[in-house]
């Protein structure tokens, strides 16, 4: 939960992750989420409105998401929102939660306009967006099997570390060299991504390898995540030679990969300017979905579990 | 005054109740009503809400969380006590003889609560059969139910929603915000 005015200020950001939650059981369970939901918010609404230092006196907005995601938490979020909104006497916004990972670089820049290139990738989505205009998109390339962050942590679950796989497998990769154990870089025609051909062989190489050792686990770890950020990346410079754009934006919660941030920085340099929002805007937090909703017109907070771009 | 919501069952039911008992407004709506919420809302807003009541299941993994959320929304927004209402007992309440209480499972099955304190679920053909029967279920399963051998209490012989709840009222007691449980199918298993 977070409050943001409309110039950009975030307050306050508060996140309570689900991680610990789900850790046990390796994955994200939907009914344990939206059960959690409902036990969470009403702490999370006094630390945003306490570290903020407003009163619901002081909002004019009530943002939440409307999908994409998980049926049950939609239903929580949106519900305890209209809620809030009927005692409050304020209204409510409904938000495309990916349009929020690309509002959280217009947090970060604040004179960051439209039209842009997003490379938006996260454990649900690998998508290559033109950004036309505040709220207009067009998705133009994505992932024909798993997302990015999918693939890191499914990586990961083979690597033998834990979930969530994605910042393990980043610490891992640090100690690695990929020149050790090259993988292939996927390739489609187009913008299209896939990544599951690169997972089974990396299956494929941990079985040749019988029990891989610290140093080959790193390696491959280095490799694995080579393979996906070059690939990812490859695909943003071929849009930004089909359609010439001033301004790119890297974001969703594998934008925190230090691999990508690093090598996206490399590759924009000097062809466009590049917004890559800091770690803690580019996983998924409430900031994001207040800014997109100062831009986007007000949007009913209907859910739509498979909401698109 | 007490803002009341029952989304668990085949049927989502609202209320307003004074503090006296009297029921001031009640509504009874099929379930996935489209615009539910603005209902809600046109119910709750500007009113002297007091406290908010919601059921809290067993019921539809979607519709309970319907009822349920905005009724904490609205509690917390408005700094009111919320008090959980197990969907079964309401419906209980609703008869003074003993009744077999019953709630929409899904696929055909049915959650019931018997006049023991007995609850469960199962398919029609497994409830017990001692009791009439009170509840919301869909057309389907109250044809199946009767088939099964099982007599529904007529709609005219009960309380209604909003007056089986201001009884349950008098004694009902408020839950912190954040420790509101919802009881769903999957975790709904039989309580000696
Ligand atoms: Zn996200």
């Amino acid at each position: 939960m977070a409050v943001v005015d409309g110039s950009g200020n975030v307050y306050s950001n508060v996140i309570h992750s689900q991680v610990d939650l789900h850790k046990e059981f390796g994955g994200v369970v939907p009914e344990l989420a939206a059960r959690d939901h409902l036990e969470r918010l009403p702490r999370l609404l006094d630390l945003a409105l306490e570290e903020a230092a407003v009163t619901p006196a002081d909002l004019d907005l009530l943002a939440v998401t409307r999908g994409p995601g998980l049926v049950g938490c939609l239903i929580v979020g949106t519900g305890f929102a209209e809620g809030l909104s009927t005692a409050w006497s304020v209204p409510v916004s409904g938000v495309n939660h990916l349009w929020g990972h690309i509002y959280a670089a217009f947090l970060t820049r604040t004179d960051l306009e439209p039209p842009l290139l997003a490379l938006v990738v996260s454990g649900a989505h690998s998508d290559l967006v033109r950004m036309h205009e505040h709220g207009r998109f067009e998705l133009i390339g994505s992932t024909r099997d798993d997302a990015a962050g999918e693939a890191f942590d499914k990586a990961a679950r083979m690597l033998g570390l834990g979930y969530p796989g994605g910042p393990a497998l980043d610490r891992l990769a640090r100690q690695g060299d990929p020149r050790r154990q090259t993988l292939p870089r996927p390739s489609l025609p187009g913008f299209e991504y896939s990544f599951s051909g690169l997972k089974t062989a990396l299956l494929y190489r941990l079985r040749d390898l019988g029990e891989p050792d610290e140093e080959a686990r790193a390696d491959l770890a280095a490799a694995f995540e080579k393979s996906v950020v070059e690939s990812l990346l490859e695909k943003l410079s071929a849009a930004m030679e089909a359609d010439r754009c001033r301004e790119v934006v890297v974001c969703g919660g594998v934008a925190a990969n230090t691999l990508l941030r690093r090598r996206a920085k490399e590759l924009v340099a000097g062809r466009a300017r590049l917004t890559m929002p800091p770690l803690d805007l580019c996983t998924d937090n409430a900031a994001m979905i207040a800014a997109a909703s100062f831009h986007a017109a007000g949007q009913r907070a209907d859910v739509d579990p498979s909401l698109s771009w | 005054m007490t803002f009341v919501v029952d989304t668990s069952s085949a049927a989502c039911a609202l209320a307003l109740i004074e503090p006296t008992g009297e029921v001031r407004a009640e509504m009874r709506l099929p379930a996935r009503t489209e615009g539910l919420r603005d209902v809600m809302h046109d119910m709750a807003v500007g009113r002297r809400l007091t406290r908010v009541a919601v059921a809290t299941g067993p019921g539809s993994f979607t519709g309970l969380r319907v009822g349920v959320s905005f009724g904490l929304g609205l509690a917390i927004g408005l700094r009111i006590p919320i008090v959980p209402l197990p969907t079964l007992a309401i419906q209980a309440a609703r008869s003074d003889d003993d009744v077999l209480a019953v709630a929409e499972a899904g696929r055909g099955r049915v959650y019931y609560l018997a006049p023991v304190g007995q609850t469960g679920h199962g398919d029609p053909a497994d409830l017990p059969k001692d009791h009439a029967v009170v509840g919301w279920v869909q057309p389907s399963t109250e044809r199946s139910m009767v088939a099964a051998g099982l007599r529904f209490v007529p709609e005219e012989r009960l309380r209604t929603f909003g007056e089986a709840v201001a009884g349950m009222l008098e004694t009902a007691r408020e839950v912190p915000y954040g420790s509101l449980e919802i009881e769903y199918m999957q975790s709904f298993s039989p309580k000696a």
